[in-house]
């Protein structure tokens, strides 16, 4: 049995070992055998085309936190209006009431630990 | 230190979870060929079982080919370093046969598991396309709504062992006493029978399983995270997707379905190998037959699902568990 430092380096090394072997064995190995030898360069393979149309703007993603937040806010309607409107904002911006909580938590951790 | 290095390479890691790949995915396909009025792979093979093979390699023996915006080299990286994550961790479990362990290495567990999710959320962020990014923006709500369902119900376990068996909060000390928990007292019975329960849902979103796989969604966001994807690259996604499919299910035998249990895999390895292999497909089968049959929830029903029920389950199997 290992200490859990030793644990983390071994198993976070292995990890590595691996994920080199699978670079080299997958990509860049069987790239040379075989598809590299095939590869023919053509402009329109580089390009986005989206419907048949050519894309050539750079700012084609929508921001995925706004996907994000748009799906959470449609799975909790109720939450997410109480947030937005203000019901919760009063307590969330509310430093005395975090700093509350954070000492009847740091109590309750003194307490369970016994060193009160 | 040679001993460590092989096993992550060789069995029980990586060749070991590239020969698991071939014939799951065989017998997921048998599945659904059966289950539509299929036969399933057969060419490829006896009885077909090289067909995953086959396909595995056409991918990656097809020509690279990166649009000019995507990111080239890094999901290359970090995509080896997921499928990487997935083979070393093999080593913490019983299946080795000289495992690596500490106390709290469960810790390290979820660490390497959360690294095969990150790489693909990393994989789709590096291509731009509205598709793509709408199958991250969901890949991110299903990792917020499923992880803490996962990590929560996977804990119950270690912690009953911990308390009662001296495991350390280890995921192989606890996989050695893991057919003892379910009868441990009272208390224990109930958080384990919960925690499988919440652990089952949880593990199924994990792994994209349906009706959770609305990340990808065929159909209406043209595979989502993987849209701009082919030849290599599409073919190290599927494969951590599927080495996924192979690590989590053995440790969820490993934990809630008691390991070896009836045989003691200290004292007869090659049996308890068996065993635990046994087990393992049983789930898998299972896994295989639900993603078949059940239809694909909204982005918003699933993660309103596993809110209300896996997350609530796994977090009162856990304080049950503690107290």
């Amino acid at each position: 049995m290992f200490d859990l430092y030793t644990i983390i380096l071994w198993l976070t090394g292995l990890m590595v070992v691996n994920g080199v072997v699978i670079y080299i064995v997958f990509y860049e190995l069987l790239g040379r055998m075989y598809w590299k030898k095939l590869v023919s360069p053509s402009r329109i393979k580089e390009d986005v085309v989206m419907c048949g149309l050519e894309y050539s703007e750079e700012t084609l993603s929508v921001p995925v936190s706004r996907v994000f937040m748009d799906i959470i806010k449609r799975s909790f309607p109720r939450a997410s209006r109480i947030i937005e409107e203000g019901g919760g904002t009063s307590l969330l911006n509310n430093w005395f009431a975090w700093m509350l909580i954070l000492l009847a938590v740091l109590l309750v951790i003194l307490v369970v630990a016994g060193w009160i | 230190m040679f001993d460590y290095i092989m096993e992550s390479l060789i069995y029980p890691g990586l060749v070991f979870v590239i020969v698991m790949i071939i014939f799951t995915q065989w017998l997921h396909r048998k599945i659904t060929g059966r289950i539509q009025y299929r036969r399933g792979p057969t060419y490829v093979g006896p009885f077909g079982l090289l067909q995953p093979f086959a396909d595995f390699m056409k991918l990656l023996l097809k020509e690279d080919v990166v649009s000019k915006y995507s990111v080239k080299f890094l999901p290359l990286i970090i995509a080896s370093l997921g499928i990487g994550s997935l083979a070393a961790l093999l080593v913490m479990t019983p299946l080795a046969f000289k495992p690596l362990y500490s106390g709290y290495d469960v810790i390290v567990f979820f660490y390497l598991a959360l690294w095969a999710s990150i790489a693909v959320l990393l994989m789709g962020l590096a291509t731009p396309n509205p598709y793509t990014s709408l199958g991250v923006g969901r890949y991110m709500a299903l990792i917020v709504g499923s992880e803490p369902a996962f990590i929560a119900s996977f804990l119950v376990p270690v912690i009953i062992a911990s308390k009662e068996y001296s495991a350390s909060y280890s995921i192989y000390l606890t996989s050695l006493v893991s057919d003892k928990l379910w009868t441990t007292d009272v208390s224990s019975s109930i958080a384990m029978v919960i925690a499988a329960i919440a652990g089952f849902l949880a593990l199924m979103a994990v792994l994209e399983i349906k009706p959770f796989d609305f990340p990808e969604a065929e159909g209406e966001i043209y595979w989502g995270l993987f849209t701009e994807y082919g030849g290599p690259r599409l073919a190290f996604i599927f494969f951590i997707l599927f080495a996924e499919r192979i690590v989590l299910p053995l440790i969820y035998v490993l934990l809630f379905l008691g390991s070896s249990w009836p045989v003691m895999i200290s004292q007869n390895y090659i049996l308890g190998v068996i065993v635990i292999l046994f087990k393992y497909f049983l789930v898998f089968i299972v896994l295989s037959i639900i993603d078949n049959v059940m239809p694909r929830f909204t982005p918003t029903q699933a993660l309103r699902f596993l809110w209300k029920y896996p997350m609530v389950l796994s977090f009162f199997a856990l304080i049950v568990s503690l107290i």
